[in-house]
Protein backbone atom coordinates (compact mmCIF):
# COMPACT_ATOMS: atom_id res chain seq x y z
CA UNK A 1 0.00 0.00 0.00
CA UNK A 2 2.60 2.61 0.84
CA UNK A 3 4.73 1.86 -2.45
CA UNK A 4 1.50 2.64 -4.32
CA UNK A 5 0.49 5.26 -2.15
CA UNK A 6 4.33 7.16 -2.80
CA UNK A 7 3.60 6.54 -6.50
CA UNK A 8 0.46 8.08 -6.53
CA UNK A 9 1.80 11.75 -4.39
CA UNK A 10 4.63 12.05 -7.04
CA UNK A 11 2.17 11.56 -9.92
CA UNK A 12 0.18 14.14 -8.38
CA UNK A 13 3.13 16.83 -7.79
CA UNK A 14 3.99 15.95 -11.69
CA UNK A 15 0.91 16.78 -13.02
CA UNK A 16 0.68 19.81 -10.89
CA UNK A 17 3.85 20.94 -12.06
CA UNK A 18 2.54 20.08 -15.79
CA UNK A 19 -0.40 22.86 -14.92
CA UNK A 20 1.89 25.52 -13.40
CA UNK A 21 3.62 24.81 -17.01
CA UNK A 22 0.74 25.36 -18.73
CA UNK A 23 -0.48 28.41 -16.87
CA UNK A 24 2.63 30.04 -17.25
CA UNK A 25 2.85 29.54 -21.01
CA UNK A 26 -0.56 30.82 -21.72
CA UNK A 27 0.72 34.05 -20.25
CA UNK A 28 3.90 34.01 -22.27
CA UNK A 29 1.83 33.34 -25.90
CA UNK A 30 1.60 37.01 -26.99
CA UNK A 31 5.32 38.94 -26.76
CA UNK A 32 3.68 41.44 -23.79
CA UNK A 33 2.62 39.74 -20.86
CA UNK A 34 2.56 42.79 -18.95
CA UNK A 35 -0.07 44.04 -20.54
CA UNK A 36 -2.20 41.33 -19.27
CA UNK A 37 -1.03 42.34 -15.61
CA UNK A 38 -1.72 45.70 -15.17
CA UNK A 39 -4.25 48.31 -16.49
CA UNK A 40 -3.89 49.70 -20.14
CA UNK A 41 -3.21 53.31 -18.85
CA UNK A 42 -0.35 52.55 -17.08
CA UNK A 43 2.47 54.80 -17.35
CA UNK A 44 5.62 52.89 -19.39
CA UNK A 45 7.32 53.53 -15.85
CA UNK A 46 5.47 51.29 -14.62
CA UNK A 47 5.14 49.00 -16.65
CA UNK A 48 9.20 48.76 -16.90
CA UNK A 49 9.22 48.14 -13.29
CA UNK A 50 6.63 45.39 -13.40
CA UNK A 51 8.83 43.84 -16.41
CA UNK A 52 11.96 43.87 -14.25
CA UNK A 53 9.83 41.98 -11.15
CA UNK A 54 8.84 39.47 -13.86
CA UNK A 55 12.52 38.99 -14.72
CA UNK A 56 10.93 39.33 -18.43
CA UNK A 57 14.42 40.15 -19.70
CA UNK A 58 15.85 36.56 -18.37
CA UNK A 59 15.35 33.69 -20.67
CA UNK A 60 12.11 31.71 -20.07
CA UNK A 61 13.15 28.69 -18.48
CA UNK A 62 14.11 31.02 -15.83
CA UNK A 63 11.43 33.24 -15.51
CA UNK A 64 9.15 30.32 -15.36
CA UNK A 65 11.32 29.37 -12.04
CA UNK A 66 10.51 33.11 -11.06
CA UNK A 67 6.23 31.98 -11.78
CA UNK A 68 6.74 28.83 -9.99
CA UNK A 69 8.36 30.47 -6.97
CA UNK A 70 5.42 33.12 -6.49
CA UNK A 71 3.30 30.52 -7.16
CA UNK A 72 3.98 28.35 -4.58
CA UNK A 73 3.71 30.68 -2.13
CA UNK A 74 0.46 31.68 -3.56
CA UNK A 75 1.38 34.57 -5.20
CA UNK A 76 0.05 35.14 -8.25
CA UNK A 77 -0.22 39.54 -8.79
CA UNK A 78 -2.56 41.77 -7.90
CA UNK A 79 -5.93 41.98 -9.23
CA UNK A 80 -6.38 44.87 -11.54
CA UNK A 81 -9.43 45.63 -10.78
CA UNK A 82 -9.98 44.87 -6.96
CA UNK A 83 -6.23 45.78 -6.11
CA UNK A 84 -6.15 42.92 -3.91
CA UNK A 85 -3.82 39.91 -3.82
CA UNK A 86 -5.21 37.49 -6.48
CA UNK A 87 -5.11 34.24 -4.24
CA UNK A 88 -7.35 35.60 -2.14
CA UNK A 89 -10.01 36.42 -4.29
CA UNK A 90 -9.91 33.33 -5.56
CA UNK A 91 -10.29 31.54 -1.65
CA UNK A 92 -12.76 33.41 -0.88
CA UNK A 93 -15.30 32.48 -3.62
CA UNK A 94 -14.97 28.65 -3.02
CA UNK A 95 -16.80 27.58 -0.30
CA UNK A 96 -20.27 29.37 -2.19
CA UNK A 97 -18.53 26.56 -5.51
CA UNK A 98 -18.17 24.10 -3.26
CA UNK A 99 -21.42 24.05 -1.90
CA UNK A 100 -23.10 24.40 -5.50
CA UNK A 101 -20.92 21.34 -6.51
CA UNK A 102 -21.72 18.83 -3.44
CA UNK A 103 -25.25 20.12 -3.32
CA UNK A 104 -24.92 18.91 -7.28
CA UNK A 105 -23.53 15.70 -6.91
CA UNK A 106 -25.97 14.96 -3.73
CA UNK A 107 -29.17 15.60 -5.97
CA UNK A 108 -27.30 13.80 -9.15
CA UNK A 109 -26.69 10.48 -7.20
CA UNK A 110 -29.88 10.37 -5.22
CA UNK A 111 -31.87 9.87 -8.53
CA UNK A 112 -29.08 8.38 -10.69
CA UNK A 113 -28.66 5.10 -8.24
CA UNK A 114 -32.14 4.05 -8.19
CA UNK A 115 -32.98 5.15 -11.77
CA UNK A 116 -29.59 2.99 -12.97
CA UNK A 117 -30.58 -0.06 -10.47
CA UNK A 118 -34.13 -0.59 -11.15
CA UNK A 119 -33.26 0.08 -14.73
CA UNK A 120 -31.40 -2.72 -14.92
CA UNK A 121 -33.33 -5.54 -12.68
CA UNK A 122 -36.37 -4.31 -14.74
CA UNK A 123 -34.75 -4.34 -18.18
CA UNK A 124 -36.78 -3.27 -20.98
CA UNK A 125 -39.45 -2.93 -19.08
CA UNK A 126 -41.74 0.29 -19.42
CA UNK A 127 -39.42 2.17 -16.55
CA UNK A 128 -36.64 1.38 -18.02
CA UNK A 129 -37.47 2.37 -21.44
CA UNK A 130 -38.64 5.63 -19.76
CA UNK A 131 -35.61 6.20 -17.71
CA UNK A 132 -33.07 5.35 -20.52
CA UNK A 133 -35.12 7.87 -22.42
CA UNK A 134 -34.98 10.52 -19.74
CA UNK A 135 -31.24 10.10 -19.71
CA UNK A 136 -30.46 10.75 -23.56
CA UNK A 137 -32.29 13.93 -23.41
CA UNK A 138 -30.44 14.76 -19.81
CA UNK A 139 -27.46 14.00 -22.26
CA UNK A 140 -28.03 16.08 -24.99
CA UNK A 141 -29.56 19.42 -23.41
CA UNK A 142 -27.13 22.32 -23.28
CA UNK A 143 -26.87 23.34 -19.38
CA UNK A 144 -26.89 26.92 -20.46
CA UNK A 145 -30.31 26.21 -22.27
CA UNK A 146 -31.97 24.44 -19.25
CA UNK A 147 -30.94 26.79 -17.05
CA UNK A 148 -32.19 29.96 -19.14
CA UNK A 149 -35.73 27.77 -19.31
CA UNK A 150 -36.28 26.99 -16.05
CA UNK A 151 -35.60 30.67 -15.24
CA UNK A 152 -37.89 31.77 -17.26
CA UNK A 153 -40.06 29.09 -16.41
CA UNK A 154 -39.81 28.65 -12.96
CA UNK A 155 -38.33 32.14 -12.14
CA UNK A 156 -39.79 34.42 -13.81
CA UNK A 157 -43.30 33.23 -14.90
CA UNK A 158 -44.24 31.18 -11.96
CA UNK A 159 -42.21 32.97 -9.27
CA UNK A 160 -41.62 29.65 -7.68
CA UNK A 161 -37.63 30.19 -6.77
CA UNK A 162 -34.92 33.19 -7.02
CA UNK A 163 -33.75 33.50 -10.08
CA UNK A 164 -29.81 34.63 -9.26
CA UNK A 165 -27.46 35.76 -6.36
CA UNK A 166 -26.34 33.63 -3.39
CA UNK A 167 -29.18 34.75 -0.99
CA UNK A 168 -26.92 34.25 1.92
CA UNK A 169 -26.88 30.50 1.63
CA UNK A 170 -30.43 30.06 1.30
CA UNK A 171 -31.70 26.79 -0.30
CA UNK A 172 -33.66 28.27 -2.39
CA UNK A 173 -31.22 29.69 -4.60
CA UNK A 174 -29.13 26.88 -4.88
CA UNK A 175 -31.88 24.43 -6.38
CA UNK A 176 -32.34 25.68 -10.05
CA UNK A 177 -28.45 26.03 -10.47
CA UNK A 178 -27.66 22.58 -9.14
CA UNK A 179 -30.15 21.11 -11.51
CA UNK A 180 -28.62 22.82 -14.06
CA UNK A 181 -25.03 21.70 -13.45
CA UNK A 182 -26.20 17.99 -12.77
CA UNK A 183 -28.31 17.46 -15.16
CA UNK A 184 -25.95 15.71 -17.24
CA UNK A 185 -24.20 14.59 -14.15
CA UNK A 186 -27.25 12.45 -13.20
CA UNK A 187 -27.96 11.18 -16.36
CA UNK A 188 -24.68 9.69 -16.90
CA UNK A 189 -24.19 8.02 -13.73
CA UNK A 190 -27.85 6.26 -14.36
CA UNK A 191 -26.51 4.70 -17.39
CA UNK A 192 -23.03 3.86 -15.63
CA UNK A 193 -25.03 2.37 -12.77
CA UNK A 194 -27.37 0.76 -15.35
CA UNK A 195 -24.41 -0.98 -17.24
CA UNK A 196 -22.21 -1.88 -14.28
CA UNK A 197 -25.84 -3.03 -12.88
CA UNK A 198 -26.61 -5.38 -15.90
CA UNK A 199 -22.69 -6.61 -16.16
CA UNK A 200 -22.77 -7.94 -12.09
CA UNK A 201 -25.66 -9.34 -12.67
CA UNK A 202 -24.67 -11.80 -15.08
CA UNK A 203 -21.82 -12.80 -12.70
CA UNK A 204 -21.63 -16.41 -12.07
CA UNK A 205 -21.83 -15.68 -8.31
CA UNK A 206 -24.74 -13.78 -8.59
CA UNK A 207 -26.25 -16.50 -10.15
CA UNK A 208 -24.84 -19.03 -7.33
CA UNK A 209 -26.74 -16.78 -5.13
CA UNK A 210 -29.78 -17.08 -6.45
CA UNK A 211 -29.65 -20.60 -6.98
CA UNK A 212 -28.84 -20.81 -3.14
CA UNK A 213 -32.20 -19.18 -2.79
CA UNK A 214 -31.63 -15.85 -1.36
CA UNK A 215 -34.39 -13.41 -2.22
CA UNK A 216 -33.44 -11.08 -4.85
CA UNK A 217 -33.64 -8.00 -2.80
CA UNK A 218 -31.01 -9.82 -0.29
CA UNK A 219 -29.01 -10.65 -3.66
CA UNK A 220 -29.30 -7.23 -5.15
CA UNK A 221 -28.35 -5.28 -1.60
CA UNK A 222 -25.80 -7.46 -0.56
CA UNK A 223 -24.37 -9.02 -3.56
CA UNK A 224 -24.40 -6.52 -6.59
CA UNK A 225 -24.82 -3.15 -5.44
CA UNK A 226 -21.07 -2.91 -4.10
CA UNK A 227 -18.99 -4.19 -7.07
CA UNK A 228 -22.08 -2.18 -9.35
CA UNK A 229 -21.04 1.10 -7.97
CA UNK A 230 -17.58 0.83 -8.51
CA UNK A 231 -17.70 2.28 -12.01
CA UNK A 232 -19.54 5.20 -9.83
CA UNK A 233 -16.58 6.11 -8.40
CA UNK A 234 -14.86 5.87 -11.13
CA UNK A 235 -16.27 7.89 -13.35
CA UNK A 236 -16.54 10.43 -10.36
CA UNK A 237 -12.92 11.42 -10.83
CA UNK A 238 -13.30 12.06 -14.70
CA UNK A 239 -16.04 14.37 -13.78
CA UNK A 240 -14.94 16.96 -11.20
CA UNK A 241 -13.16 18.70 -14.48
CA UNK A 242 -16.07 18.72 -16.21
CA UNK A 243 -18.03 19.62 -13.11
CA UNK A 244 -15.85 22.60 -12.22
CA UNK A 245 -15.92 23.73 -16.55
CA UNK A 246 -20.30 23.32 -16.07
CA UNK A 247 -19.63 25.69 -12.90
CA UNK A 248 -18.64 28.70 -14.58
CA UNK A 249 -21.57 28.60 -17.16
CA UNK A 250 -23.87 27.66 -14.27
CA UNK A 251 -22.49 30.37 -12.18
CA UNK A 252 -22.56 33.22 -14.76
CA UNK A 253 -26.36 32.06 -15.81
CA UNK A 254 -27.30 32.68 -12.00
CA UNK A 255 -24.81 35.42 -11.12
CA UNK A 256 -23.98 32.98 -8.06
CA UNK A 257 -20.77 34.00 -6.58
CA UNK A 258 -18.31 31.32 -6.91
CA UNK A 259 -15.38 31.02 -8.61
CA UNK A 260 -16.97 30.64 -12.27
CA UNK A 261 -18.36 33.70 -11.80
CA UNK A 262 -15.26 35.44 -10.46
CA UNK A 263 -13.67 33.62 -13.79
CA UNK A 264 -16.12 35.39 -16.18
CA UNK A 265 -15.82 38.29 -14.29
CA UNK A 266 -12.42 38.72 -14.81
CA UNK A 267 -12.60 38.17 -18.65
CA UNK A 268 -14.57 41.34 -19.19
CA UNK A 269 -12.00 43.37 -17.11
CA UNK A 270 -9.18 41.65 -18.46
CA UNK A 271 -8.20 40.48 -14.91
CA UNK A 272 -5.01 37.92 -15.77
CA UNK A 273 -3.77 37.37 -12.40
CA UNK A 274 -7.04 36.49 -11.21
CA UNK A 275 -7.83 33.96 -13.48
CA UNK A 276 -4.23 32.78 -13.47
CA UNK A 277 -5.12 32.15 -9.59
CA UNK A 278 -8.30 30.07 -10.84
CA UNK A 279 -6.74 27.96 -13.21
CA UNK A 280 -4.60 26.81 -10.46
CA UNK A 281 -6.09 26.65 -7.39
CA UNK A 282 -8.93 24.36 -9.59
CA UNK A 283 -6.81 22.32 -11.26
CA UNK A 284 -5.08 21.31 -8.28
CA UNK A 285 -8.19 21.14 -6.39
CA UNK A 286 -9.08 18.65 -9.62
CA UNK A 287 -6.02 16.76 -8.74
CA UNK A 288 -6.52 16.42 -5.34
CA UNK A 289 -9.91 14.72 -5.75
CA UNK A 290 -8.91 12.51 -7.92
CA UNK A 291 -5.94 11.02 -5.60
CA UNK A 292 -8.54 11.40 -2.78
CA UNK A 293 -10.61 9.22 -4.99
CA UNK A 294 -8.22 6.72 -5.84
CA UNK A 295 -7.51 6.03 -2.50
CA UNK A 296 -11.13 5.68 -1.46
CA UNK A 297 -10.82 3.50 -4.47
CA UNK A 298 -8.52 0.64 -3.36
CA UNK A 299 -9.98 1.10 0.05
CA UNK A 300 -13.18 -0.40 -1.57
CA UNK A 301 -11.70 -2.76 -3.91
CA UNK A 302 -8.24 -4.23 -2.87
CA UNK A 303 -7.54 -6.41 -6.16
CA UNK A 304 -6.74 -2.62 -7.88
CA UNK A 305 -4.06 -2.04 -5.76
CA UNK A 306 -2.44 -5.41 -6.18
CA UNK A 307 -3.49 -4.92 -9.86
CA UNK A 308 -1.32 -2.09 -9.81
CA UNK A 309 1.59 -3.04 -7.78
CA UNK A 310 2.71 -5.71 -10.55
CA UNK B 1 -12.93 -5.63 -39.73
CA UNK B 2 -16.47 -5.77 -41.18
CA UNK B 3 -17.53 -5.40 -44.49
CA UNK B 4 -19.02 -2.04 -45.66
CA UNK B 5 -22.13 -3.09 -46.97
CA UNK B 6 -22.66 -5.36 -43.93
CA UNK B 7 -22.09 -1.95 -41.50
CA UNK B 8 -24.88 -0.16 -44.34
CA UNK B 9 -27.34 -2.62 -44.12
CA UNK B 10 -27.03 -2.95 -40.16
CA UNK B 11 -27.38 1.26 -39.89
CA UNK B 12 -30.39 1.10 -42.06
CA UNK B 13 -32.33 -1.07 -39.85
CA UNK B 14 -31.56 0.86 -37.27
CA UNK B 15 -34.43 3.09 -36.55
CA UNK B 16 -32.86 5.58 -33.87
CA UNK B 17 -29.80 5.51 -36.74
CA UNK B 18 -32.00 6.11 -39.23
CA UNK B 19 -34.32 8.76 -38.24
CA UNK B 20 -30.43 10.74 -36.45
CA UNK B 21 -29.38 10.82 -40.01
CA UNK B 22 -32.24 12.66 -41.51
CA UNK B 23 -31.84 14.95 -38.54
CA UNK B 24 -28.43 15.51 -39.27
CA UNK B 25 -28.45 15.45 -43.54
CA UNK B 26 -30.75 18.16 -42.78
CA UNK B 27 -28.93 20.19 -40.17
CA UNK B 28 -25.67 19.90 -43.09
CA UNK B 29 -27.84 20.89 -45.47
CA UNK B 30 -29.08 23.72 -44.08
CA UNK B 31 -25.86 24.93 -42.77
CA UNK B 32 -23.97 24.58 -46.10
CA UNK B 33 -26.58 26.37 -48.13
CA UNK B 34 -27.65 28.62 -45.60
CA UNK B 35 -27.47 31.80 -48.01
CA UNK B 36 -30.58 29.53 -50.53
CA UNK B 37 -32.25 29.03 -47.68
CA UNK B 38 -33.14 31.87 -45.50
CA UNK B 39 -35.27 34.85 -46.84
CA UNK B 40 -33.57 37.31 -44.81
CA UNK B 41 -30.58 38.94 -44.42
CA UNK B 42 -29.61 37.73 -41.01
CA UNK B 43 -28.11 41.22 -39.52
CA UNK B 44 -30.87 43.31 -40.99
CA UNK B 45 -32.17 45.25 -38.60
CA UNK B 46 -35.81 46.45 -38.34
CA UNK B 47 -36.18 48.76 -35.78
CA UNK B 48 -40.25 49.00 -36.57
CA UNK B 49 -40.56 45.08 -36.33
CA UNK B 50 -38.38 44.18 -33.14
CA UNK B 51 -39.64 41.51 -30.35
CA UNK B 52 -42.16 40.15 -33.01
CA UNK B 53 -43.96 36.88 -31.82
CA UNK B 54 -43.49 33.81 -33.99
CA UNK B 55 -46.17 33.80 -36.96
CA UNK B 56 -48.42 31.69 -34.68
CA UNK B 57 -48.76 33.92 -31.79
CA UNK B 58 -49.05 37.47 -33.43
CA UNK B 59 -51.95 38.12 -35.97
CA UNK B 60 -49.80 40.96 -37.72
CA UNK B 61 -46.45 38.90 -37.66
CA UNK B 62 -46.83 36.81 -41.43
CA UNK B 63 -43.28 37.10 -42.55
CA UNK B 64 -40.78 36.61 -39.90
CA UNK B 65 -41.39 32.48 -38.67
CA UNK B 66 -39.99 32.46 -35.46
CA UNK B 67 -40.62 36.04 -34.67
CA UNK B 68 -37.24 38.75 -34.28
CA UNK B 69 -35.37 39.44 -31.79
CA UNK B 70 -34.55 42.64 -29.91
CA UNK B 71 -32.91 44.83 -32.82
CA UNK B 72 -35.66 43.52 -35.46
CA UNK B 73 -33.67 40.73 -36.97
CA UNK B 74 -35.29 37.33 -38.17
CA UNK B 75 -34.85 34.89 -36.00
CA UNK B 76 -34.63 32.26 -38.15
CA UNK B 77 -32.57 33.46 -40.97
CA UNK B 78 -29.63 34.39 -37.26
CA UNK B 79 -30.70 30.42 -36.28
CA UNK B 80 -29.49 28.87 -39.68
CA UNK B 81 -26.31 31.08 -40.22
CA UNK B 82 -25.63 30.10 -36.47
CA UNK B 83 -25.77 26.40 -37.10
CA UNK B 84 -24.02 26.85 -40.07
CA UNK B 85 -20.94 28.60 -37.64
CA UNK B 86 -21.62 26.14 -35.50
CA UNK B 87 -21.17 23.02 -37.79
CA UNK B 88 -17.75 24.73 -39.10
CA UNK B 89 -16.31 24.84 -35.88
CA UNK B 90 -17.35 21.32 -34.91
CA UNK B 91 -15.67 19.98 -37.72
CA UNK B 92 -12.44 21.96 -37.78
CA UNK B 93 -12.20 21.58 -34.17
CA UNK B 94 -12.62 17.63 -34.24
CA UNK B 95 -10.36 17.13 -37.20
CA UNK B 96 -7.75 19.16 -35.30
CA UNK B 97 -7.88 17.04 -32.41
CA UNK B 98 -8.53 13.83 -34.17
CA UNK B 99 -5.44 14.06 -36.13
CA UNK B 100 -3.17 15.17 -33.19
CA UNK B 101 -5.00 12.58 -30.93
CA UNK B 102 -4.26 10.11 -33.20
CA UNK B 103 -0.74 10.61 -34.34
CA UNK B 104 -0.12 10.59 -30.35
CA UNK B 105 -2.26 8.01 -29.68
CA UNK B 106 0.17 5.63 -32.54
CA UNK B 107 3.21 6.96 -30.98
CA UNK B 108 2.52 6.34 -27.29
CA UNK B 109 1.46 3.00 -27.62
CA UNK B 110 3.40 1.94 -30.59
CA UNK B 111 6.85 3.24 -29.10
CA UNK B 112 5.96 2.47 -25.48
CA UNK B 113 8.70 4.08 -23.07
CA UNK B 114 9.21 7.46 -22.63
CA UNK B 115 7.19 8.50 -25.71
CA UNK B 116 4.67 6.88 -23.59
CA UNK B 117 5.26 8.28 -20.29
CA UNK B 118 5.44 11.82 -21.77
CA UNK B 119 2.40 11.92 -24.06
CA UNK B 120 0.09 10.21 -21.51
CA UNK B 121 1.30 12.94 -18.52
CA UNK B 122 0.67 15.85 -20.75
CA UNK B 123 -3.09 13.98 -21.25
CA UNK B 124 -3.57 14.06 -17.69
CA UNK B 125 -2.35 17.69 -17.14
CA UNK B 126 -5.00 18.74 -19.30
CA UNK B 127 -7.88 16.17 -18.12
CA UNK B 128 -6.69 18.18 -14.86
CA UNK B 129 -7.42 22.09 -16.15
CA UNK B 130 -11.08 22.26 -16.83
CA UNK B 131 -11.53 22.91 -20.20
CA UNK B 132 -13.62 26.13 -20.03
CA UNK B 133 -11.33 27.61 -18.01
CA UNK B 134 -8.12 26.91 -20.20
CA UNK B 135 -10.25 28.25 -23.26
CA UNK B 136 -11.20 31.25 -20.77
CA UNK B 137 -7.52 32.32 -20.38
CA UNK B 138 -6.07 31.30 -23.61
CA UNK B 139 -8.98 33.73 -25.25
CA UNK B 140 -8.03 36.47 -22.39
CA UNK B 141 -4.59 36.17 -24.43
CA UNK B 142 -4.91 36.16 -27.41
CA UNK B 143 -8.43 37.74 -28.11
CA UNK B 144 -11.27 35.55 -29.39
CA UNK B 145 -11.66 34.74 -33.16
CA UNK B 146 -13.04 31.83 -34.85
CA UNK B 147 -9.05 30.84 -35.41
CA UNK B 148 -8.75 31.37 -31.61
CA UNK B 149 -11.63 29.25 -31.08
CA UNK B 150 -10.94 26.14 -33.63
CA UNK B 151 -7.52 26.01 -32.30
CA UNK B 152 -9.03 26.72 -28.43
CA UNK B 153 -11.39 23.61 -28.93
CA UNK B 154 -9.24 21.28 -31.21
CA UNK B 155 -6.42 21.23 -28.49
CA UNK B 156 -8.48 20.18 -25.72
CA UNK B 157 -10.02 17.42 -27.24
CA UNK B 158 -6.92 15.16 -28.56
CA UNK B 159 -6.73 13.60 -25.17
CA UNK B 160 -9.98 10.43 -25.64
CA UNK B 161 -8.20 9.93 -28.98
CA UNK B 162 -4.51 9.75 -27.77
CA UNK B 163 -5.54 7.24 -25.00
CA UNK B 164 -8.23 5.30 -27.44
CA UNK B 165 -5.78 4.90 -29.87
CA UNK B 166 -3.05 3.87 -27.46
CA UNK B 167 -4.70 1.31 -25.94
CA UNK B 168 -6.07 -0.46 -29.31
CA UNK B 169 -2.10 -0.07 -31.05
CA UNK B 170 -0.90 -1.53 -27.35
CA UNK B 171 -2.79 -4.63 -28.20
CA UNK B 172 -2.67 -4.52 -32.05
CA UNK B 173 0.99 -4.51 -31.43
CA UNK B 174 1.27 -8.05 -31.00
CA UNK B 175 -1.22 -9.49 -33.40
CA UNK B 176 0.70 -11.97 -35.80
CA UNK B 177 -0.09 -9.77 -38.83
CA UNK B 178 2.61 -7.52 -37.15
CA UNK B 179 5.13 -9.66 -36.46
CA UNK B 180 4.87 -11.51 -39.97
CA UNK B 181 5.25 -7.92 -41.52
CA UNK B 182 7.69 -6.92 -39.59
CA UNK B 183 9.75 -10.19 -40.54
CA UNK B 184 9.06 -9.37 -44.39
CA UNK B 185 11.09 -6.30 -43.70
CA UNK B 186 8.18 -3.82 -43.07
CA UNK B 187 9.53 -0.28 -41.60
CA UNK B 188 8.13 1.05 -38.67
CA UNK B 189 6.38 3.79 -40.20
CA UNK B 190 4.95 1.10 -42.73
CA UNK B 191 3.77 -0.76 -39.95
CA UNK B 192 2.05 1.99 -38.35
CA UNK B 193 0.04 3.20 -41.59
CA UNK B 194 -0.82 -0.26 -42.73
CA UNK B 195 -1.51 -2.67 -40.18
CA UNK B 196 -2.46 -0.78 -37.10
CA UNK B 197 -3.99 2.94 -38.07
CA UNK B 198 -6.55 0.81 -40.41
CA UNK B 199 -7.76 -1.18 -37.30
CA UNK B 200 -8.21 1.62 -35.22
CA UNK B 201 -10.22 3.40 -37.57
CA UNK B 202 -13.74 2.43 -36.46
CA UNK B 203 -13.20 3.30 -32.92
CA UNK B 204 -11.80 6.38 -34.01
CA UNK B 205 -15.13 7.16 -36.37
CA UNK B 206 -17.52 6.17 -33.57
CA UNK B 207 -15.21 8.79 -31.18
CA UNK B 208 -15.27 11.48 -34.01
CA UNK B 209 -19.04 11.41 -33.96
CA UNK B 210 -19.49 11.70 -30.44
CA UNK B 211 -16.79 14.25 -29.87
CA UNK B 212 -18.55 16.29 -32.28
CA UNK B 213 -21.67 16.87 -29.87
CA UNK B 214 -19.00 17.62 -27.24
CA UNK B 215 -17.47 20.66 -29.42
CA UNK B 216 -20.43 22.21 -30.34
CA UNK B 217 -22.21 22.00 -26.93
CA UNK B 218 -18.60 23.78 -26.13
CA UNK B 219 -18.22 26.33 -28.37
CA UNK B 220 -21.90 27.63 -27.86
CA UNK B 221 -20.85 27.63 -23.95
CA UNK B 222 -17.87 29.77 -24.97
CA UNK B 223 -20.31 31.97 -27.04
CA UNK B 224 -22.86 32.46 -24.60
CA UNK B 225 -19.60 33.44 -22.03
CA UNK B 226 -19.22 36.19 -24.54
CA UNK B 227 -15.36 34.49 -25.68
CA UNK B 228 -16.53 32.74 -28.65
CA UNK B 229 -18.05 34.30 -31.52
CA UNK B 230 -18.85 38.04 -31.34
CA UNK B 231 -21.94 40.36 -32.11
CA UNK B 232 -23.28 40.79 -34.70
CA UNK B 233 -22.21 37.40 -35.77
CA UNK B 234 -24.93 35.28 -35.77
CA UNK B 235 -23.89 32.18 -33.24
CA UNK B 236 -26.43 29.81 -31.43
CA UNK B 237 -24.99 30.50 -28.24
CA UNK B 238 -24.58 34.35 -28.08
CA UNK B 239 -28.06 34.33 -29.15
CA UNK B 240 -28.74 32.85 -25.71
CA UNK B 241 -27.03 35.01 -23.96
CA UNK B 242 -28.84 38.24 -25.29
CA UNK B 243 -31.92 36.00 -24.92
CA UNK B 244 -31.44 36.94 -20.93
CA UNK B 245 -32.60 40.29 -21.00
CA UNK B 246 -35.99 39.45 -22.66
CA UNK B 247 -36.60 36.33 -20.84
CA UNK B 248 -40.07 37.79 -19.33
CA UNK B 249 -41.21 39.45 -22.85
CA UNK B 250 -39.78 37.33 -25.14
CA UNK B 251 -39.88 33.43 -24.68
CA UNK B 252 -39.02 32.54 -28.79
CA UNK B 253 -35.45 34.31 -27.88
CA UNK B 254 -34.11 31.75 -25.65
CA UNK B 255 -36.49 28.69 -26.71
CA UNK B 256 -35.41 28.21 -29.90
CA UNK B 257 -31.90 28.68 -30.39
CA UNK B 258 -31.59 25.99 -27.37
CA UNK B 259 -34.03 23.53 -28.97
CA UNK B 260 -32.12 23.76 -32.24
CA UNK B 261 -28.68 23.03 -30.40
CA UNK B 262 -30.32 20.25 -28.27
CA UNK B 263 -31.70 19.27 -31.27
CA UNK B 264 -28.55 18.70 -32.99
CA UNK B 265 -26.93 17.04 -30.05
CA UNK B 266 -29.60 14.67 -29.74
CA UNK B 267 -29.50 13.32 -33.29
CA UNK B 268 -25.09 13.79 -33.16
CA UNK B 269 -25.60 11.26 -29.82
CA UNK B 270 -27.98 8.83 -31.07
CA UNK B 271 -25.91 8.43 -34.34
CA UNK B 272 -22.63 7.76 -32.68
CA UNK B 273 -24.69 5.36 -30.21
CA UNK B 274 -25.82 3.20 -33.42
CA UNK B 275 -22.55 3.50 -35.14
CA UNK B 276 -21.23 2.40 -31.91
CA UNK B 277 -23.44 -0.38 -31.92
CA UNK B 278 -22.32 -1.61 -34.99
CA UNK B 279 -18.90 -1.02 -35.52
CA UNK B 280 -17.45 -1.41 -32.17
CA UNK B 281 -19.54 -2.72 -29.39
CA UNK B 282 -16.60 -2.65 -26.92
CA UNK B 283 -16.27 1.58 -26.93
CA UNK B 284 -18.85 1.71 -24.39
CA UNK B 285 -16.19 3.76 -21.88
CA UNK B 286 -15.46 5.94 -24.05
Amino acid sequence: MSGYLTRRVVHSIIIVIGISMVVFLISRLTGDPVSLMVDFDTPMEDREVLRKELGLDKPLPLQYLIFLKGAIKGDFGTSIRYQEAAINLVLQRIPATLRLIVFTLFWALFFAIPIGIISAIKRNSFFDVLGMTFTFLGQSIPSFWLGIMMIMIIGVHFRLLPISGYGGGDVAHIIMPAVTLGAFEMASFARITRSSMLEVLSMDYVQTARAKGLTEIIVIVKHTLRNALIPIITIMGLHVALLMGGAVITEQIFAYPGVGWLAVQSIYNRDFPVIQAIVMVVSIGVVLTNFIIDIIYTIIDPRIRYDREK
Amino acid sequence: MIEKSNVLRKMRGNKMVLSSSIVLLMTIFCGTFAGLIVSFDPYYQDLENKLKPPLWRDANNRIHLLGTDQLGRDVLSRIIYGVRVSLLIGILAVVISALFGVILGLISGYYGGIFDDIIMRIADVQLAIPLILLAISVIVVLGSSIRVLVLVIGFTQWMAYARMVRGETLSLREKDFVASARAVGANDLRIISRYIFPNTLSSVMVLITLNMATVIVLEAGLSFLGLGIQPPEPSLGTMLSESKNYLSRAWWLSTFPGLTIMIIILAINLFGDGLRDVLDPRLENY
